[in-house]
């Protein structure tokens, strides 16, 4: 499934941008899952002699082997997990809409969208030191109602996002203001 | 003392196994069903899949020659007392 369908793009709707969390995001996650995936092999290497003992033994050997098989497998899958996670949490732009897509584990997916006529202000927000540096952020969305407002979190250039949904915005007010035009007021009597 | 094969430790693992392998199909079906357009998605796919054979060769060739019957003792070890009289002197 590509994005237009998972969008229900329109005909004269145009995808300006999908965008993901920024990727050392993700990389954190990376470290963190490399560390616990190798330290079973490191334990081994360091303490070879005794290892070498217990994979020996006849009854404790197969029962360690069985027990890194295990762990190494649900670190895999947690990872996977992870990996969909953060694969999956989009944010779309489009020449109409704002759609987020968020996938919370693995069996719930929430999908919403903000028409671009509703937004009332966008503001883009870099707070801390790696932000800074890589230059991610947040992108926040009000809307006229009382709804929360949307949040991209951690996207790629927070500031740049901004700009182009404020031209998209105007864009979007100007074509509104073309296709309805203002009828005259009646005359008073 | 009452003892146990040690195939009985295949029955967790093989518990795992499947656990494992309902996630594992749950997460392809999300990628290939959301995320199939993009090149990352089939890349993490053959990935994991990668891994995940590596994972179980590496089980399945350290655990060539287990004798599966072998027994293990369930309990702590005893001490066998020669005289009460180390307990009440």
């Amino acid at each position: 499934m590509n994005v237009n369908e998972l969008i229900h793009q329109k005909a004269d709707e145009q995808v300006i941008f999908m965008l993901r969390r920024h990727i050392l995001v993700f990389l954190v996650t990376v470290v963190v899952y490399v560390v616990l995936f190798v330290l079973p092999f490191v334990g081994a290497a360091v303490l070879s002699e005794p290892v070498s003992q217990l994979l020996a033994h006849p009854t404790f050997g197969p029962l360690a082997v069985l027990g890194v098989s295990a762990y190494l497998l649900i670190l895999l899958i947690s990872f996977m997990t992870q990996f969909v996670d953060y694969h999956l949490d989009a944010w779309i732009i489009t020449t109409e809409r704002v759609l987020s897509i968020e996938q919370r584990g693995l069996f719930s997916r929430v999908v919403s969208e903000l028409d671009l006529a509703r937004v009332q202000d966008v503001t883009s927000e870099v707070s801390g030191f790696i932000p800074s540096v890589l230059g991610f952020g947040n992108v926040y969305i009000q809307t006229a109602g009382e709804r929360e407002r949307f949040v991209l979190e951690q996207v790629p250039g927070p500031d740049e996002v901004r700009k182009r949904m404020l031209d998209l915005m105007e864009r979007d007010n100007r074509n509104a203001r073309v296709s309805t035009p203002t009828t005259p007021p009646p005359p008073v009597a | 003392m009452p003892s146990i094969p040690i195939a009985v430790f295949l029955i967790p693992y093989v518990i795992i196994l499947a656990v494992f392998g309902l996630f594992y199909l749950v997460n392809v079906y999300h990628l290939v069903h959301y995320g199939a357009s993009t090149t990352a998605s089939r890349w993490a796919s053959v990935a994991f899949l990668g891994a995940t054979a590596c994972i179980l060769l590496f089980t399945y060739t350290a655990l060539q020659g287990t004798d599966w019957t072998t027994p293990i003792s369930l309990g702590l070890p005893s001490f066998e007392l020669t005289s009460p009289d180390l307990l009440f002197p």
